[in-house]
């Protein structure tokens, strides 16, 4: 089972090398995008409001000069009460050319002490009426020696938006009037139309922080009210998350504060849109990470499965195995080395086989020399002539019988015709016949066709030898059949007797290819055991030999090998 | 292990980068508490706004100013009661700041003496401001002037059956007043809930947001004539309205304004101040010369020709609720 699978591991590495980058980059933007949309802000707001102090101070300053002059110019103060019109085309002379290029950004009016405007710049507010005990007015009869500057009293005086006062007085300090400039909104946006676009908020307000002037866009945002609330509250003017990034600056000289707003496009609300699509941005990173991390532990979990399949079909013996992969790459390598280290496997167990066989026939040739001394051979020969010189006939024949037995044994190779092994067991039988006086009989029943079929040396003649030996000891007579017969392809050669038989139990030793021992552990009969030895070891377990009771006594022993009439050793 | 322990140290610095970057700009300017005031007033923006900047420039006191109906002020005054937020109730008729007493502090000014004493708060809990008659407005140019409305009697009958603007009592504190004005005036002919259902008739269902809405749909012709406030109709006709006032021929009140300082104020001192500078001579001849209103001050006050009748304070806030719920159903089924 497996605990603990690399497919988790390589998802995990996938997660953490898609998400973990993309959502500290973006992070990270949102952060430094933050830091320099602040810090551009900072800059353009301070940049308009150094724009805007020094046209207002620059306007409210020429404007206070040419209040001073008109103060102090003695034709006006004569004709502030003067009614004959030519004296009062005099003084509006003077009031015209002191004024000169003021006159687009300002009204200019001279009032008298009582507060009925007697001189006015403006069409349209002769005669008209400014509290004395009240306001401008009477900060200016207040601080005689200088110019007042005050929020625009609207509601007296519908236009102003910012007035200027100075009061008029004689040598004894009485007052005799004063001179008023009023701005009204539109001249004001004029002067400061100089400074600012007007698409970022600027606002002007008074010494309470009461809005003298907002541009459209301020007063959109209700810039003023929110820079007053904040400031009566001791807040901090820019806070994080505001729609408006505000900057303040004070000049003191009149009283007045400008306040310059730049639109905050990263808002709370923009943040939170930039956070979700990082959001949705890792979440898509991670489902694409989890069916990439799924393609690749895939491409790679199957090579191994393959290799995993092919071991255990190895184990269970197969070595014709073979994986053919296609891939070039290091699998490819390692089933092609699985292929290879199989084919050698299997050469290697083929070549065990071969070697193993090529003992067993070194075993089986030696097996087989042992009955194949040369000198016997010639002994023989010498005694057959002599028996013959000697005129003794059975000696003859006896060695001659056994020559022709040695001559088939000392013959290499271990394969010969089934002829030619009959001959043996004839000279076998006949010898046997002359020892035990003609007491069995022996007959072969073989097909002309099959006798040139081949069979490995010297196997009929130990069973023979066994029914002989063993069979029919301590029998008056008995009778040996050897039958032979194709079969499918399978050459059976029967051997029959009708002599003692054997046990079941040897039959059953015999059969299993086991040699057969008595009560001392010494082999019995060897040549059986040999012959079924010699048989498995050539042909395998399905042929050999097999041996069984005759039902009326005896043992029938069968042995059967391929039918071949030729063998490659 | 590593692998988590590398995990963590990377959540943390996302965090932590995420926190950073917090830089706020505040500079220093800021009223001190003791250079501070919260006023409530239910006045409109001509006669605040120059009194209340009149006094940030005389004394340097900064003021937040929160506006709304008397009804809706004082409501709220009363709600902060436990922890109070406003320094000083500016404005409402004396009839609306009578039934809050509880929610003021007693001051007596330093002219008491010079005010008109006819509607002086016993405990001195409010002191008047400014006092203004209700009259009838008329379009000059739909209503011939010998067809104007004359007399209180006359707005019941239905000859002015849908062309009266009217505001909402509920809301409007003057539209309130005129209403307990028309049921004490017509009182001789027809009892409280006769005239009110009377009234509500011709109303035909309609009434105006506010007393300034009530005059604009005079001025614009939709109604014919409308009950309002001298110095909201003198306002308009220096504006150019083409509108009439008729001081009611059978009496009209002349109800004053007030103003109170509110018990726990934060700002105590300075809501003092205020008081004192409401009835100053400043401020009270500014209200003549320039507010279309009368001053309370007996020094100061123009004679005007209006008859002024006496009006219960007490029987109005006493009988408000009924008066409102009798007015909304009879409007409600004419509907």
């Amino acid at each position: 089972m497996i605990k603990k699978s690399f497919k988790r591991e390589l998802l995990f590495s996938f997660i953490v090398v898609g998400l973990i980058p993309l959502i500290l980059s973006g992070l990270l933007l949102i952060f430094v995008f933050d830091l320099q949309n602040r810090a551009e802000n900072l800059k353009d707001a301070n940049l308009a409001l150094e724009k805007t102090r020094s046209v207002i101070t620059e306007c409210l300053s020429k404007t206070d000069d040419v209040m001073q002059a008109i103060a102090d110019t003695k034709n006006i103060k004569d004709g502030i009460d003067e009614t004959d019109r030519w004296e009062r085309n005099k003084v509006y002379k003077t009031l015209y050319e002191t004024t000169a290029g003021l006159r687009s950004s300002a009204y200019f009016k001279i009032y008298d002490a009582e507060g009925t405007c007697k001189y006015s710049t403006d069409e349209t507010s002769e005669n008209g009426k400014l509290p004395t005990y009240w306001g401008v007015l009477r900060e200016a009869k207040i601080h005689s020696d200088k110019t007042v500057v005050l929020k625009g009293s609207d509601y007296l005086n519908d236009d102003a938006t910012l007035e200027l006062a100075r009061g008029i007085f004689n040598d004894e300090d009485e007052c005799l009037g004063y001179v008023v400039a009023e701005i009204t909104r539109e001249q004001l946006e004029q002067i400061l139309s100089v400074s600012f676009d007007f698409s970022s908020g600027l606002s002007v307000l008074d010494s309470h922080f009461d809005e003298v002037y907002a541009s459209t866009a301020a007063q959109g945002v209700h810039m003023s009210e929110l820079v007053r609330e904040r400031i009566f509250n001791g807040e901090a003017l820019s806070q994080r998350g505001d729609r408006l990034f505000i900057v303040i600056e004070e000049l003191d000289e009149y009283g007045l504060y400008i306040v310059a707003g730049r639109n905050n496009i990263f808002t709370a609300d923009f943040k939170k849109s930039l956070l979700l699509v990082i959001v949705v941005l890792a979440a898509v990173s991670a489902l694409i990470c989890i069916f990439v991390a799924r393609i690749v532990s895939k491409n790679l979990t199957k090579p191994v499965d393959n290799l995993v399949n092919a071991m255990n079909s190895t184990k269970g013996g197969n070595l014709d195995v073979n994986l053919s992969s296609k891939r070039e790459d290091e699998f490819g390598l390692l089933s092609d080395t699985f292929d290879e280290m199989t084919k050698e496997l299997k050469s290697y167990m083929e070549l065990q086989v071969k070697q193993q066989k090529e003992l067993n026939e070194a075993n089986l040739e030696m097996m087989q020399a042992q009955l194949n001394p040369h000198f016997l051979y010639n002994t023989l020969d010498t005694m057959k002539w002599v028996a013959k010189a000697n005129k003794v006939p059975v000696i003859a024949d006896l060695s001659s019988d056994l020559a022709s037995i040695l001559r088939t044994a000392i013959s290499g190779g271990t394969f010969i015709k089934l002829s030619e092994e009959l001959k043996l067991v004839d000279a076998y039988v006949n010898i046997q016949k002359i020892r035990f006086s003609d007491k069995f009989d022996y007959d072969v029943e073989v097909p002309m066709e099959l006798e040139d079929m081949i069979v490995p040396k010297l196997i009929i003649q130990p069973i023979v030898e066994n029914s002989i030996i063993h069979g029919f000891r301590d029998r008056a007579s008995g009778q040996i059949f050897v039958n032979i017969y194709e079969e499918d392809g399978v050459l059976n050669i029967e051997v029959t007797d009708d002599g003692n038989g054997m046990t079941d139990e040897q039959l059953m030793i015999i059969n299993a290819g086991e040699p057969l021992e008595d009560k001392d552990g010494k082999k019995k009969h060897i040549g059986i055991y040999n012959v079924s030895t010699i048989l498995k070891l050539n042909y395998g377990k399905e042929y050999g030999l097999r041996a069984e009771a005759v039902s009326d006594g005896g043992t029938k022993t069968t042995i059967r090998i391929p039918a071949e009439r030729e063998r490659n050793v | 292990m590593f692998k988590r322990k590398l995990l963590s140290v990377l959540l943390i610095s996302i965090l932590v980068l995420s926190g950073c970057g917090q830089t706020v700009y505040a500079p220093s300017f800021g009223a001190d508490e003791s250079k501070k005031l919260v006023v409530y007033t239910a006045h409109k923006e001509e006669i605040y706004g120059p009194i209340i900047r009149e006094f940030e420039d005389r004394t340097g006191i900064m003021v937040d100013v929160v506006t709304g109906g008397t009804n809706e002020l004082l409501s709220m005054i009363s709600e902060e009661s436990d922890s109070p937020k406003c320094d000083v109730m500016f404005g409402g008729g004396v009839d609306s700041l009578s039934a809050y007493t509880d929610l003021f502090y007693g001051y007596e000014c330093s002219v008491s003496d010079k005010l008109f004493g006819d509607y002086r708060q016993k405990d001195d809990k409010y002191t008047v401001f400014s006092t203004f008659p209700i009259v009838f407005i008329y379009n000059q140019k739909l209503v011939y002037s010998a067809g104007t409305p004359r007399t209180w009697h006359e707005l019941l009958n239905n000859h002015w059956a849908g062309q009266i603007a009217f505001a909402d009592p509920s809301k409007s504190g003057s539209a309130y007043t005129s209403l307990c004005t028309l049921i004490e005036i017509t009182g001789d002919k027809y009892d409280r809930d006769e005239a009110i259902r009377l009234f509500a008739k011709n109303l035909k269902g309609e009434l105006s947001s506010g007393s300034s809405k009530a005059v604009e749909e005079v001025v614009s012709g939709s109604k014919l004539i409308g009950i309002t406030t001298e110095d909201i109709a003198k306002k308009y006709i220096m504006q150019g309205a083409q509108i009439g006032i008729v001081y009611p021929e059978d009496g009209t009140s002349v109800l004053p304004d007030g103003t109170a300082i509110v018990n726990g104020a934060p700002h105590k001192d300075n809501a003092i101040l205020f008081l004192e500078f409401t009835v100053s001579d400043d401020v009270q001849n500014l209200l003549q010369d320039y507010c279309y209103r009368h001053s309370v001050r007996k020094d100061i006050n123009v004679k005007s020709n209006v008859s002024a009748i006496e009006y219960d304070i007490l029987w109005a806030e006493e009988n408000r609720k009924e008066i409102i719920e009798r007015l909304n159903e009879t409007i409600g089924g004419e509907k």
